[in-house]
């Protein structure tokens, strides 16, 4: 699944997770997770917004960090208006293409 | 176990919000204690709980989503499963999103410790028709799996009996686990090679392998150190197959799909959701783009229908009748003083104030439609058209409400995460016609083109916009990188909307605006008030006037007199100065009546063609460049904006000018 899922994020565009899901024959959730795990390797950069009027300046910015959704989540915890914030957060990703590269292996 | 029956160590591990404390504070009740990991700030809860005659310590590890050493939980609870080594670890997993947790399930296998499976929420994944076979994933696994509601405490004591059944009997205990896929294999193997003579007692040498591969930083340090020079051939390895994450997240999905495949049945076709059922009109191409235009004409009418009549109210009877009763009532003052109070505090004031109830319906229809979740379809449908200028649909809403107010518009960037398409936009965006350049439009294109001047509007406003277009894919491609990259969304669920999430974000971005875009807006409308009053005390005779007469030949160049030139010099204060200030030079007693006599014959069609062209174009009002201002955090960005608007604005006017001068029309 995971070949067959980086070719379609590479291709410049907008897909939601659900078109991923139909396109992949699985389900929305496993594509989630894979992209999690992806963002994890650099692979994506996440930039997840609070639904939130005018969107959440805190967390309007990509983490750019690995681990960058749990990073997003203890951003949201500095924000002042986090506990009044919508409890569904748009998730999105960026395609960056860039995996660990061998310039930064040790 | 430590002794025989006597006790035990279980380590609860899983990903955040699966019911993982739950399932420790039913467990240990009130015996629990809070302390720290060591040398972290991270909490570490620990606590007793007794089944049959064995004390079971239970250790409450982070939450976490993988073992990959990205954050202080993940490396808490990796360093402790392989270092203390408890005799189980129960992993609580989500029934609702299984595929998520049994990533952590498959790593976790590759370590040296036993698992057991708590299957959270079974209820919930019932009622969304979803249904976990947990005898079949059981057999699948390899792995005790126990179906639970820990929320009701069902299931939880047959977590605790298989997890002591486990440690009673490691040699019934056989898991399937995950491989690397099946081209990578014989990598992963000389990597294991070269490394398994030096790899820590704790740390199984196929796992660090994995590890290594996987791009893990803490253990490639850790290894580095133990071989040294032996480190190269380990380095080589890696540099040639610096993608070998994929292989290894790879093999894992295989294996999670494998595993979904056999226990997951999920809802028959004919049973959707409420945010499927919307979905399938709100996220089509054709039916997703009507219900998108419905909804942000219904947003432009709200936030303009309603809010014009009180910003008509709010200019006509608190600004005007403020600056009157300065006028008539504050005569002791000095002259220059009442003249200012009146024409440049209360005016600049005003200027402000009249965009409160525009701004104000415009964040709370917006903060509607974010709440319950349509503004991520609307930017999803809008993507395409986005495209060419490096945008996504994200962008499309601020730069359509720019067709009300450009203020408006530029804030709602703030919704744009990338900085390069939130630039883009913010640069874009001022260019899009607002209501106040069409209140000149509709006044100014009859004096000049009679019956056809809603022809030359609508000319006018579709001119514009392909100046947008193109000046949006020349920042793109020339300017910003052109870089075009895949945008990937989850779509949330819709929701009924939050009152108090709503009010608070209107209220916050209310008291930024009028922070931020209010102070600008203030100083310069005193400074130009100062400008076309002194020193002669007239417009004529003011240093805009003086002004305003250098800039004739420029003028020429569009068949433009001085006076016409400075009426677009005053719409930078605001775009319907333009008609009060030509009603002044032209000495028309600013009626519109009177406007149109002085003006009527003026000008020669060619030239009032150009004019219009260019006070569409032009610079942006003040309030419009604050904002810019605010918005980019950039003196240079907002100069570009206003440098940018100018020369296409007078290369438009003069090339209509001259074009015509060239064809012979509209000279007389």
């Amino acid at each position: 699944m995971l070949p067959r899922l980086i070719a379609l994020i590479s291709q410049p565009g907008t897909l939601t997770v659900a078109d991923l899901a139909c396109k992949l024959d699985t389900s929305p959730e496993m594509v989630s997770s894979a992209m999690e795990r992806l963002a994890a390797a650099g692979y994506l950069r996440p930039v997840a917004v609070p639904g939130q009027a005018g969107g959440c300046h805190t967390c309007a910015t990509d983490t750019g960090k690995p681990g960058g959704l749990q990073s997003c989540a203890q951003g949201c915890a500095s924000c002042s208006l986090a506990s009044s914030c919508s409890t569904q957060p748009l998730r999105a990703w960026v395609w960056t293409g860039k995996p660990r590269g061998a310039d930064t292996i040790p | 176990m430590n002794s025989a029956a006597s006790s035990m160590t279980i380590a609860l591990a899983g990903q955040p919000n699966v019911g993982k404390s739950t399932v420790f504070n039913t467990l240990t009740g009130l015996g629990q204690y809070v302390s720290n990991w060591p040398g972290k700030t991270c909490e570490q809860k620990t606590g007793q709980y007794y089944y049959e005659d064995v004390c079971v310590h239970v250790v409450d590890l982070p939450g976490t989503y993988s073992l990959t050493a990205n954050s202080v939980e993940e490396r808490i609870t990796r360093d402790f499963i392989i270092n203390c080594g408890p005799e189980v670890v129960v992993v609580v997993v989500d029934a609702v999103s299984l595929e998520r947790g049994l990533y952590l399930v498959a790593e976790l296998l590759c370590l040296p410790v036993r698992l057991v499976v708590g299957l959270n929420r079974v209820d919930q994944a019932a009622q969304q028709g979803i249904k976990v076979e947990a005898h079949v994933l059981q057999a699948a696994l390899g792995v005790p799996v126990i179906a639970m509601t820990a929320s009701r405490g069902e299931g939880v004591e047959g977590l605790v009996a298989a997890a002591v059944q486990v440690a009673r009997d490691p040699e019934a205990w056989k898991p399937n686990r995950p491989g690397i896929q099946e081209d990578h294999r014989p990598v992963l193997e000389a990597l294991i090679r070269l490394i398994a003579d030096r790899v820590p007692e704790s740390y199984p040498p196929e796992w660090v392998a994995l590890k290594l591969l996987e791009g893990d930083d803490e253990v490639t340090e850790m290894m580095r150190s133990q071989l040294g020079e032996g480190w190269a051939g380990v380095h080589t390895i890696l540099v040639q197959h610096e993608d070998a994450f994929l292989a290894v997240a790879g093999g894992r999905y295989e294996w999670i799909g494998r595993m979904v495949r056999a226990a997951v049945v999920r809802p028959k076709a004919g049973r959707v959701t409420v945010t499927d059922r919307i979905d399938r009109i709100a996220t089509h191409p054709i039916a997703g783009l009507l219900l998108l235009l419905l909804i942000l004409g219904g947003v432009f009418w709200m936030t303009y229908i309603i809010g014009s009549p009180l910003q008509a109210w709010l200019e006509g009877h608190v600004v005007q009748t403020a600056a009157t009763w300065v006028r008539s009532e504050l005569t002791a003052l000095p002259a220059a003083l009442n003249g200012l109070l009146a024409g440049g505090l209360i005016t600049g004031v005003g200027t402000v104030l009249t965009l409160l109830p525009i701004l104000i319906i415009f964040f709370l229809v917006l903060g509607v439609l974010e709440d319950v979740g349509y503004m991520a379809r609307a930017a999803y449908v809008m993507d395409r058209f986005m495209h060419p200028m490096g945008l996504h649909g994200k962008s499309f809403l601020p730069i359509f409400l720019g067709f009300g107010c450009n203020v408006p518009a530029i804030m709602g960037t703030r919704m744009i995460e990338a900085p390069k398409a939130r630039l883009i936009t913010i640069l874009v965006a001022p260019i899009v016609p607002c209501t106040a350049r069409m209140s000149v439009m509709a006044l100014l294109a009859p004096i000049f083109f009679g019956q056809e001047a809603l022809w030359v509007i609508w000319g006018l406003v579709a001119l514009t916009l392909l100046v947008m277009a193109a000046v949006g894919v020349g920042l793109h491609q020339f300017l910003l990188g052109g870089e075009q990259t895949a945008f990937i969304m989850e779509l949330p669920l819709y929701q009924a909307p939050s009152l108090r999430t709503i009010a608070q974000g209107v209220w916050q971005r209310t008291v930024d605006f009028i922070k931020g875009a209010g102070t600008i807006i203030l100083v310069v409308s005193v400074l130009l008030w100062a400008l076309s009053t002194y020193p002669g005390g007239t417009i004529d005779s003011s240093f805009l006037g003086w002004f305003g007469q250098g800039l004739a030949p420029v003028g020429k160049w569009m068949g433009l007199d001085w006076q016409m030139m400075l009426a677009l010099l005053t719409s930078f204060v605001r775009k319907e100065n333009t008609i009060p200030t030509l009603a002044v030079l032209y000495e028309a007693g600013g009626e519109s009546a009177g406007l149109s006599a002085a003006l009527a014959g003026r000008l020669a069609p060619a030239a009032g063609l150009a004019f219009l062209a260019v006070q569409m174009l032009f610079i942006p009002c003040v309030a419009t460049v604050a904002t810019i201002r605010q918005e980019s955090g950039s003196w240079r960005w907002t100069l570009l904006s206003i440098l940018l608007l100018l020369v296409i604005s007078m290369l438009v006017g003069i090339g209509i000018y001259q074009g015509a001068v060239w064809l012979g029309w509209g000279m007389n």
